[in-house]
This record gives structure tokens, C-alpha cells and sequence, in this order.
């Protein structure tokens, strides 16, 4: 039997935020493997954020050690922190965040164009290749203002899939939408992960999605109930 | 299209109105900076032409007597007061190799040789005192006697003389008359008084925009002068014309070095024009300065507002990878546009605005009062300024959208 990689590994990370300030998170250890579909759930101020934050390398922790990938992010250039976050992570959001002066295609062209080496005749290729996977093909030229509310959300996750991420970060990736929409998202999300092997972490209060992941990560007052 | 251009294009674009707004204000800026420039470029070399249209840059005399100091019984040194007698031209006598120093400096445009001295111009029963000049050839490169002609021919060969319009006005001369010309020198010895006079034949009548050298020069050749003058073989100036006008107290000094002549640059003589231009100077660049900081505060102040409004969209570019140094040059590339833009459509204003003002402001004859000097340079620096100016406005605005945390950006824009 071949043992699962772990795609991230954190020990004894501690969050502060500023002198005197509350601790988000107070010595979180956890493992996630290569494939993993994980929800992380948690009451509202647990750490949940802070933690999604800390595992896409958009903060650092006050202590502790990370490594993904099997590389020791946190000794990390801030250069090579950006060009780590820009190939091996993608980020959802829950109101999708797209840029709404481009079109849907353009939002997804973006981080292609940000990361240098990617060649650029083919990236309007490849970014409508990812407007496909999730269904938005159709509407690659569209301002993002006139797309509906799963629309937008699903522009927002082929633009998290452009680069071919190995770890896909979701926050609240369904919260802003009715439940037929929530459902397609997520099994979306599930699609992904089942076909293409992608490490998915999302985070959800919906309890009745949380219950559809393989694994739930529990936040609760700065502390991760694995 | 790199990223950074692509995502700066969009926001111009998507941010229209801030965009036409501050385009406008850096449009009329520039515009502002080379009207004025263009004016008073225009009004001062105007002022210049006509000042040099009939002075030569430097002019080279002998040095005066120096002062007359008596030694006291005890060694002080007593200085004599002695009113100073009317003096004859001190006339140099071995100009030739002066000359030939200042035809050789490379500064130099042109130099000549001049005698020149006071006499009576006697026409029919009309006489009047003059100043008689003689020239060489090489004088109408000094100062452009033959572009100024409103008659005849500039020639001063033999028996030949140019007079200015004043005189020949005062005299009633046209091309072709006879001029007596009178000169009377004293003897120290005896005090006996000499006369000498010679007729000329007015080949050309000249305008040099001066009514003093209108209404005295006479122009003949250096021979004749120097016959009349009493000064066989010398010369009482030596005038010089050099390649910059306004260096030409330098040159003036390294002429004045290498020949052991006094010589006198037109700034020198001019003080008081060059104070009034240098005026102008400092009062356009106030404005300048001014118009420079409004144009610099106003992409500075829309570029701030486009970071403050877009911190969320700046969070998520970062997120998916953006550098700090792309996310800055994002905003260091709309400023720049901003100037870029703001200089095409000021380069345009500027130019037509001068082009208006020359049509508008009219002499009666018809000629523009005084020329607005549009030049390459002009619009050129304009340029450049204006695109220096949007990169330094937008460095603050830059530096803050680079700095900001992705996490705080995307949580709370």
C-alpha cells in the first residue's frame, strides 16, 4: 500500500496579530495530504481565515514551522513566496473578487500574464481551456459585472485553476450563493479533486457541504480539532 | 502586452471620467509651461536681436591710462584727483595680431578690425556730426549690415559709404549722393587744429532697428577711415562676434587674457537688459514651478483615489501572484501615461495656442509684435517633463499599492 504525501505540514504555529492583540491561533499542528478534499469549519472568529491565510502564504505566523510541498515556505524570499503562491496555490473567494473592468477570460488570463515564463501567445488558449472545465466557455467575453452570481463564482475558480495549482484554497466558495448554484460549485470542487487529483481546502459553515468532504478540520478558539 | 501595461491600460480605461479629468489638467499644464516658454523665448530673443542686431558681442579696446598715484614722503601712496581731460581715441596700433588671436579662438565666430571716430557729414548746406566707422568685409559678419539694407548695395569699397536711414533722412541722402565727410584733430604740441575731409559716393542706406546708429553711423571702408582719423595703419576696436551669445563674458575674459586689450562682452555693456531678461527668466519658472507641483498633485491625488478603490482588486492580484514590483509598476505606468498623454495634448494646446497668439498680436505692418518661438527643443523638454512629472507623482500612490497586505486587502479592500 503506497502512504499519501502530505501536500502540507504545520507544527506549532502561533498567529498574533500585533502586540497585546488577541491570538487567532494558538499551537496548530496539521497535516494535509497530496488529493485531500478537506473542509475546515469553525464558528465565526475561530482562526478559520487566519489559517487559510497562513496555508496561501498571504501572512506569515508569529511562531511555528510549514512546509509544502515539501519546501519550508517560511524561509522563503518574498519573491519566491510569490512566484510559490502564484504555480503551486489557487485561491476562491466567497464574492468571487474578480476584477471588473476585465471580461471573464481577462480575469482568467491574469495570472498567467503575472507569472513570467508562461509563453504568452497561448494563454488566452489556455485560459479558455479552463473556462471550459468549469462550464464558461460561452461567455469568455463577457464583462464580469453581466454574469450572474454562479457565473462570476465559477469565472473566479478557472481563474484559481490557470496556473495549475497543486493546493486549491476555497474561502466560503458557496456562501454567497443560492443552493442550487452551492451545489454546483462544490461539486465542482469535488470534480476537480476526483479527476485531476487536486488538493482542495475549503472553508464552509454550511454543515450539510462540510458533511460532503473527505475530512473536516474543526477551528475553534484558535485551536484545529483535526 | 506585459501584465503590467495590460492591467494600467485597463484601469485608465475603466476609470474614464478621473482620467479625462486629470488628462485635461495635465493637457492644459503643459500647454501652459510651452506657451509661456514659447512667449517669452520669443520676446527675449527678439529683445536680443534687436539689441545685437547692431552691437557686436565683445568688443576689444586698448587699455586705458591707469590712474596716476604720487609716493608720499613717508611711502603712503597718495591717489592724484585730477579731472580728466577730453580724451583722443586710444588707437591700437598692432591689432593685426590681436586679431588674428581672436579670429582663432574657438568661440569665435567672426572679428574685425574698426576705425572709427567722430567727424561732420556735410550734404548741400545740411551738416550734422557723426559717428564715421571703418570696416573691413568682415564687418558684415559682426553685425549684418547687408541683410539690413532698405536701399542700394552694402559696399564700402574706395570712396564708398552706407549710411543709416536717420541720417540719410536728417540729410536728405538717397543711394548715389555725395557725403563730405569732416574730421578735425588737434595737434598736442602747438594745439593748432587739423582738418581733413574726403567725399563719399552713399552706396547703401541701412535700417538696424537702432535710432542712434540710424541717425550716426557711417559706414566706409578702414583705409579711408584711417586717413581721415589720423590714424594710419591703427585701429580703435576690435569687434567680435562668437558662436553663444551668453558666453560671451567668457570669452571676453580669455580675449582679454590673451591679447592684454580691455574687452567688454554685451552682457557687460547691456546690464540692464540681461537683469530684465534674467527677470523673465525666474518669473517663468516660478510659474513653472507652480503649474509643475498643480499637474504633480493632481495624478498623484487620482492615482491615490485608484489605489484606495482598488486595494481589494490589488489583495487578489497578489494572491494569484502578482509581485510587489509588477503591482508598482502598474501604477508607475498609469502616472507615466498620464504624463505621456498629458504632454501629446499639451504639445498640441501649447502649439496652438502660440500659433493663435502670433495670428492675434499684430504689428500695423502686419508682421506678429514679436515671434513665439515654438521650437523642437521646447516641445521636446515639455515632454519630458510632463512624463518625469507622472512618474514621480506616481511613485507615492505605487509604493502604497505595493506595499499592502494581500490578506487585509482581500479581507477588508
Amino acid at each position: 500500500m503506497v502512504e499519501a504525501q502530505p501536500i502540507l505540514v504545520m507544527r506549532d504555529i502561533v498567529k498574533d496579530y500585533g502586540e497585546g492583540r488577541a491570538r487567532a491561533l494558538d499551537g496548530v499542528h496539521l497535516s494535509v495530504d497530496v488529493g485531500a478534499f478537506a473542509a475546515i469549519i469553525g464558528p465565526s472568529g475561530s482562526g478559520k481565515s487566519t489559517l487559510l491565510n497562513l496555508i496561501g502564504l498571504l501572512d506569515r505566523p508569529t511562531q511555528g514551522t510549514m512546509q509544502m510541498l515539501g519546501a519550508d515556505v517560511l524561509a522563503l524570499t518574498p519573491g519566491q513566496l510569490t512566484a510559490f503562491r502564484g504555480n503551486k496555490l489557487g485561491f476562491v473567494f466567497q464574492f468571487h473578487h474578480l476584477l471588473p473592468g476585465f471580461t471573464a477570460v481577462e480575469n482568467v488570463m491574469l495570472p498567467l500574464m503575472a507569472h513570467a515564463g508562461r509563453e504568452r501567445a497561448g494563454m488566452r488558449t489556455k485560459a479558455l481551456e479552463t473556462l471550459a472545465l468549469v462550464g464558461m466557455e460561452h461567455l469568455a467575453d463577457a464583462a464580469v459585472p453581466k454574469l450572474s452570481g454562479g457565473q462570476q463564482q465559477r469565472v473566479a475558480m478557472a481563474r484559481a485553476l490557470a496556473a495549475d495549482p497543486e493546493l486549491l484554497l476555497a474561502d466560503e466558495p458557496t456562501g454567497n450563493l443560492d443552493t442550487r448554484n452551492a451545489d454546483e460549485i462544490f461539486a465542482l470542487l469535488r470534480r476537480l479533486n476526483q479527476d485531476k487529483g487536486l488538493t482542495v481546502l475549503v472553508v464552509t459553515h454550511d454543515s450539510r457541504l462540510a458533511a460532503r468532504c473527505d475530512r473536516r478540520i474543526e477551528v475553534v478558539d484558535g485551536h484545529v480539532r483535526p | 502586452m506585459p501584465f503590467e501595461l495590460f492591467v494600467a491600460l485597463r484601469y485608465l480605461k475603466e476609470a474614464r471620467f478621473q482620467t479625462a479629468l486629470i488628462l485635461a489638467a495635465v493637457t492644459l499644464g503643459v500647454g501652459v509651461v510651452i506657451f509661456l516658454s514659447a512667449l517669452i523665448n520669443g520676446l527675449q530673443a527678439s529683445l536680443i536681436e534687436t539689441t545685437l542686431g547692431s552691437q557686436p558681442h565683445v568688443v576689444m579696446t586698448r587699455l586705458k591710462s591707469p590712474p596716476r598715484y604720487t609716493p608720499g614722503d613717508d611711502g603712503t601712496v597718495i591717489l592724484a584727483l585730477v579731472a580728466q581731460p577730453p580724451q583722443k581715441e586710444l588707437v591700437i596700433n598692432d591689432w593685426q595680431a590681436s586679431l588674428a588671436k581672436a579670429r582663432a579662438a574657438p568661440a569665435v565666430e567672426a572679428a574685425a578690425a574698426i576705425a572709427s571716430g567722430a567727424a561732420f557729414a556735410t550734404h548741400g548746406i545740411a551738416n550734422v556730426a557723426v559717428a564715421l566707422r571703418g570696416i573691413d568685409a568682415a564687418y558684415d559678419h559682426i553685425v549684418p549690415v547687408s541683410k539690413h539694407l532698405t536701399s542700394g548695395r552694402f559696399n564700402i569699397q574706395a570712396d564708398q559709404a552706407v549710411v543709416g536711414v536717420e541720417l540719410a533722412r536728417d540729410l536728405g541722402l538717397v543711394v548715389g549722393d555725395k557725403l563730405r565727410l569732416t574730421t578735425t584733430r588737434e595737434s598736442g604740441a602747438t594745439l593748432s587744429r587739423a582738418t581733413k575731409a574726403s567725399v563719399f559716393t552713399i552706396a547703401g542706406i541701412f535700417d538696424l532697428g537702432s535710432r542712434d546708429v540710424n541717425r550716426r553711423w557711417v559706414l566706409t571702408n578702414l583705409k579711408a577711415a584711417q586717413a581721415l582719423l589720423d590714424i594710419p595703419g591703427g585701429a580703435t576696436t576690435l569687434e567680435v562676434r562668437v558662436k553663444e551669445v551668453f558666453g560671451a563674458e567668457l570669452v571676453a575674459k580669455r580675449l582679454a587674457a590673451s591679447t592684454g586689450l580691455t574687452a567688454d562682452s554685451w552682457l557687460k555693456i547691456n546690464k540692464q537688459l540681461v537683469s530684465g531678461l534674467r527677470s523673465q527668466d525666474s518669473s517663468r519658472y516660478v510659474i513653472e514651478f507652480f503649474v509643475v507641483i498643480a499637474v504633480a498633485l493632481g495624478i498623484a491625488s487620482v492615482l491615490m483615489v485608484v489605489v484606495m478603490q482598488k486595494s481589494r482588486e490589488i489583495g487578489i492580484m497578489r494572491a494569484f501572484g502578482a509581485s510587489t514590483g509588477q503591482t508598482l509598476r502598474i501604477f508607475l505606468l498609469e502616472g507615466t501615461m498620464l504624463g505621456g498623454l498629458g504632454a501629446v495634448g499639451g504639445v498640441i494646446l501649447g502649439a496652438a495656442l502660440a500659433e493663435a497668439f502670433r495670428h492675434l498680436s499684430r504689428n500695423a505692418d502686419g508682421g506678429p509684435t514679436f515671434p513665439v518661438a515654438v521650437t523642437p527643443g521646447l516641445l521636446l523638454g515639455s515632454s519630458l517633463l510632463a512624463l518625469g512629472v507622472g512618474l514621480v507623482a506616481s511613485v507615492l500612490p505605487a509604493r502604497r499599492a505595493a506595499l499592502l497586505d494581500p490578506a487585509v486587502a482581500i479581507r477588508y479592500g
